[in-house]
């Protein structure tokens, strides 16, 4: 990292391993925001090059029953919209 | 729905959104538009502003009191600011999805995304919920939704900045957070944005010694002396 603004990141980096507990649950938030839309990316793609419910769900360390309530609500399998 | 709009009001969305850029908010609200009235290159509405006290500068200097009062959140809560901290550079992640899947993959996984997060409530123009991935939320859905009807009111087609203006006096006549829905206050809330109490609108205006009643009555004076 270079550059003018590494001192303003390096500051943040500092408050976000800080132990202020706002800052620090505000952070997991918004990484969760990230993750579920890549999870929802993930599955989709994986749906489209005809992969099963359940091999999505070992792959995600999850049921497969979790993965299809979460990921196929109102749709027919394999049919994008 | 933007052909409801004339192009000075999208010049005042840029400047709006320049604002709420600078204050690191990850939400356009009413009192980022107010700001970018003040600066419109539309001299009509800024100078107007400015002989009541309202000026760019000054309703910056409002905004930022608002910020340090915490009625407006602190730029600590940025989330892409937040996510650098924990070494995740959220443009990066951005470009390296859609060059992968496309930009309309990545639009639609934030679609369905929304549906099932804790937060999907927000009162976003799509409504869905600020991921980072996401641009800004906006919550001046209202102040353009009245700018609307004013300007159909006075029988004037498109909406120029003066009804903006009427749009977003009218919505800061209520108190933050009317008519939201409790999930949409937790939105809210996670954002930072104190849902209770005098619109912040109402907060800048009343401290610079004006009062919504009178800038509406001026602003339509202005107008009927136009038409």
């Amino acid at each position: 990292m270079s550059g003018a603004g590494s001192d303003e990141v390096t500051a943040l980096a500092a408050a976000t391993r800080s132990q202020d507990p706002e800052v620090g649950l505000t952070a997991v938030a918004a990484l969760r925001g990230l993750v579920d839309v890549l999870e929802a990316l993930q599955v989709q793609n994986a749906r489209a090059k005809g992969w099963t419910w359940k091999a999505i769900a070992e792959r995600l360390a999850v049921s497969k029953q979790a993965v299809h309530q979460k990921h196929a609500r109102g749709r027919l399998p394999g049919i994008r919209r | 729905m933007f052909e409801r709009y004339n192009d000075a009001v999208l010049q005042v969305c840029d400047l709006a959104y320049e604002e709420a850029e600078r204050l690191r908010h990850d939400y356009l609200g009413p009192e980022h538009l107010l700001v970018g009235l003040a600066y419109a290159s539309d001299a009509g509405v800024s100078q107007f502003l400015r002989a009541r006290g309202l000026g760019h500068d000054a309703l910056r200097a409002g905004l930022d009191r608002l910020v340090a009062e915490g009625v407006l959140p602190g730029p600590w809560r940025n989330q892409a600011d937040l996510l650098r901290g924990l070494g995740i550079e959220i443009g990066e992640v951005r470009r390296a999805v859609e060059r992968s899947f496309g930009p309309e993959a990545v639009c639609a996984a934030l679609g369905r995304a929304r549906r099932w997060s804790r937060l999907r409530d927000l009162p976003f123009l799509s409504g869905g919920p600020p991921s980072p991935l996401d641009g800004k939320a906006i919550y001046a859905k209202r102040a353009f939704w009245l700018a609307g009807q004013e300007a159909a009111g006075l029988g004037q087609g498109q909406a120029g900045p003066a009804h903006l203006l009427l749009g977003v006096l009218r919505d800061a006549e209520d108190p933050a957070g009317t008519g939201l829905s409790r999930r949409a206050r937790r939105g809210r809330a996670y954002l930072g944005l104190a849902c209770e109490g005098p619109s912040p609108v109402r907060r800048l205006v009343e401290r610079a010694g004006a009062s919504l009643a009178d800038l509406r009555a001026d602003t339509l004076a202005g107008l009927h002396a136009t038409t």
